[in-house]
């Protein structure tokens, strides 16, 4: 999977973040909270839920069409993060701009292109949250 | 800090054990959170500051 990629370079700014700068110099800022508080009666995966959380610190310059390298670039990082050590990552499509739904539908249609032999289940589907979890978890 | 993150954090310190969070509760609290963090990042405060203030946790990450 990792060689079919077209990542931006993600800097790793501090143990608390990384941020990558696209061609259309944006710049978004990657980190991940513990979820643990949402799972307190699963204590053996509590500790093991976090959620990804990608903000846009820089918007683009001049933005024309889909850059799928930002796609790209968060696949590398949610991947490495849970082939690292955790076994679960929650996103939380925000609907509060009027745009989860279609953020939602970015991140299924990426998600299916790639294949995962992860799953993925969808919380709430007013809200647009998903749990991607490996199987077994 | 909102109502719901402040009650969480009073009954971890007590004796009292938490009660589990309502889907709805979950959700908006998930979606107020990373409201939070978005909103506190383009002030300029840094992680750690929400980790003490706010009372998140985040994930150690390492180079890629």
């Amino acid at each position: 999977m990792a060689s079919d990629l077209h990542a931006y370079h993600i800097y790793r700014i501090s143990e608390y973040y990384y941020r990558f700068v696209t061609e259309t110099n944006a710049e978004y800022e990657c980190s991940f909270y513990s979820y643990a508080e949402y799972f307190l009666q699963h204590e053996d995966i509590a500790s093991k839920v976090f959620s990804f959380n990608i903000t846009l610190v820089t918007p683009h310059i001049k933005r024309k069409g889909v850059d799928w390298r930002i796609a790209d670039t968060v696949i590398q990082i949610v991947g490495d993060f849970l082939s690292s050590r955790v076994n679960a990552v929650v996103y939380v499509c925000d609907p509060t701009d009027g745009k989860g739904a279609a953020r939602a539908r970015k991140f299924k249609s990426r998600y299916n292109y790639y294949e995962y032999s992860t799953e993925i289940l969808q919380l709430g589907s007013r809200r647009h949250t998903s749990l991607h979890r490996f199987p077994g978890v | 800090m909102d109502s719901v993150t402040k009650k969480r954090k009073r009954a971890g310190r007590g004796s009292h054990k938490p009660q589990p969070m309502t889907k709805a509760e979950m959700l908006q609290k998930m979606i107020s959170d990373q409201k939070i963090i978005k909103e506190a990042r383009q002030k300029g405060i840094s992680y750690e500051q929400l980790e003490k203030e706010y009372g998140f946790r985040f994930a150690r990450l390492s180079h890629l």
